[in-house]
């Protein structure tokens, strides 16, 4: 192998890498909006503000001396518990209202968090406490750093869990019940409100734990962070199929990949543009996902 | 008399302007069948929803054992000891026979579980050979053994079956009529809504016929079977 060969592979799988992490970001979130689609059929545009607050939380916990291990599940009680009463103070007076209110109130909600979020803590970005000393670790010309791998190892383990949760536990099925039809799971005994408020919860705090995690990645962090990430996650959830959980990861690590290829083997500035792109390319020719049809069940 | 099981007083119920139902008077005792007949449009799903509280009624009294239902969230009626089978069948499809069968148990906590699956299996075989099928690739027929089973599966004082003969084979109808009998005869109360009349009344203790949102004629089944009125409207004779 020559050695330019060898140095755009060792290039090929830097992006590579880096398009992991990236899209392991991009699948917490997305995990979120397809979870709270597939139960309400409701595309959650404020989503991308959990992270946000997700970030936040970790902030001041971190920096009023609270030990990363105990920061990571505070953002992500605390950004989950706020979803959860966006859940129930402004999505559930409007259940029944119709999709286009419900839409259009998201993306307002989306709006007043980064604006409150701006007014009270101020808009200039904040740098991040580096609680965890960045170490680089080297292969040939492939690096990868500590905090790389913390994102893509709490990224796997949330999966899993969250894989359990739905298919072998008793709530889980609940889940699926619900999204499949609200009326039926409540003849079944289910109490749906509960199980909508947990979904909230747990996409919330999927999205808080992407904040933390963001902010050591990148060491700063603002009251508008969550919107470009927020309008990636909903494009990875689409492209993998939305309401569909593990089209969430598939679409959140394709994109981040694909982000990451172009790059790094093209142009840097058409970062945002692949994104919508691919956007435009899946509702045109596979509206229903990498993997949706029809039939597929929506959690 | 004792008082009865299922006590329903001018109830009344409405969709937006349209009057679906204008105050009807039902009532059930333990240990019976009894069964609702009626054309399409006659406010019979109607009728299950609101003692299911999936719609609100608008007037009225439901009183089961003694207690008010009105206004319950249907979670919380399921508690009370009514469970219902829906029109339509409508099993989780993506969900397995088996998990099917733990949603109907979904409040339960003691350790009869078992038990009463099992019976269900004794009573619709079908079911345990499928257990691990996703309840969607089952036939309508199998679908719907699973969704009276899965109703069942809550162990309610009172269960109600909507149009269970709907869109099935009618080889099944009669089997599937023999498993509603045998619920019966196990000690369950059963709420049976029809359009299949004669299938109903064969089985059925008493029976209501429902038009236009009121009750039209009510009696022992046997009798209705005999009414020529009803054999005409509802029998084909």
């Amino acid at each position: 192998m020559s050695e330019s060969t060898t140095l755009f592979l060792y290039d090929l799988a830097t992006y590579l890498l880096n398009g992991i992490t990236q899209g392991s970001v991009y699948a917490l979130i997305a995990l979120g909006y397809t979870m709270v689609y597939g139960i309400i059929q409701l595309i959650n545009f404020a989503h991308g503000e959990f992270y946000m607050m997700g970030a936040f939380i970790g902030f001041f916990a971190l920096v009023s001396g609270v030990p990363i291990w105990l920061a990571l599940p505070a953002s992500m009680l605390g950004a989950g518990l706020l979803a959860m009463v966006t859940e129930r103070l402004v999505y559930r007076p409007l259940r029944n209202a119709g999709r286009i209110p419900a839409l259009v109130t998201a993306l307002g909600m989306s709006l007043f968090f980064q604006y409150a979020g701006q007014a009270l803590l101020g808009a200039t970005p904040r740098s991040f406490p580096q609680v965890i000393p960045t170490k680089t670790y080297q292969w040939g010309e492939l690096y990868v750093t500590n905090i790389q791998l913390l994102i893509i190892f709490c990224t796997f383990v949330l999966m899993v869990f969250l894989w359990w949760l739905v298919n072998k536990t008793r709530v889980g099925k609940a889940m699926r019940a619900t999204s499949f039809n609200h009326h039926v799971a409540e003849l079944m005994g289910i109490d749906t409100n509960k199980i909508i408020g947990l979904t909230f919860f747990i996409g919330g705090a999927f999205a808080g734990v992407a904040g933390i995690l963001v902010g050591m990645y990148y060491n700063t962090i603002d009251p508008t962070m969550g919107m470009i990430p927020g309008i990636k996650a909903f494009v990875a959830a689409v492209l993998g199929g939305i309401g569909i959980i593990p089209g969430a990861v598939l679409g959140g690590l394709v994109l981040g990949v694909a982000e990451n290829l172009v790059v790094g083997l093209w142009v840097s500035t058409y970062r945002d543009a692949i994104a919508f792109a691919i956007l435009i390319l899946i509702l045109l020719f596979k509206p229903a996902g990498l993997l949706g049809s029809p039939k597929r069940e929506k959690i | 008399m004792s008082s009865p099981l299922l006590e329903i007083r001018g109830m009344h119920i409405a969709y937006g302007n349209i009057r679906a139902i204008q105050g009807i008077d039902l009532h059930i005792s333990k240990g019976e069948i009894v069964t609702i007949l009626g054309p399409n449009g006659a406010g019979k799903t109607t009728t299950l929803h609101g003692i299911s509280g999936l719609i609100p009624i608008a007037k009225g009294k439901i009183i089961f054992e003694g207690k008010h239902l009105s206004g319950l969230a249907p979670h919380k009626i399921v508690a009370h000891g009514i469970s219902q089978a829906p029109e339509g069948r409508m099993v989780f499809p993506e969900l397995t026979v088996m998990e099917n069968l733990e949603m109907g148990a979904y409040l339960r906590r003691d350790d009869r579980i078992h038990e009463d699956r099992d019976k269900m299996f004794a009573l619709f075989p079908r079911l345990k050979e499928r257990g691990r099928q996703l309840a969607g690739t089952l036939s309508g027929g199998e679908q719907q053994m699973l969704a009276i089973a899965r109703a069942y599966m809550a162990a309610p004082t009172l269960l109600l079956l909507d149009e269970p003969s709907l869109g099935i084979a009618p080889i099944l109808v009669a089997s599937i009529m023999e498993a509603i009998c045998e619920i019966n005869r196990q000690g369950t109360t059963i709420l049976l809504v029809e359009q299949n009349a004669y299938a109903a009344l064969k089985i059925a203790h008493r029976a209501y016929v429902l038009a236009n949102g009121t009750i039209f004629m009510e009696g022992p089944a046997k009798e209705l079977l005999e009414n020529k009125e009803i054999q005409k409207a509802y029998l084909g004779h």
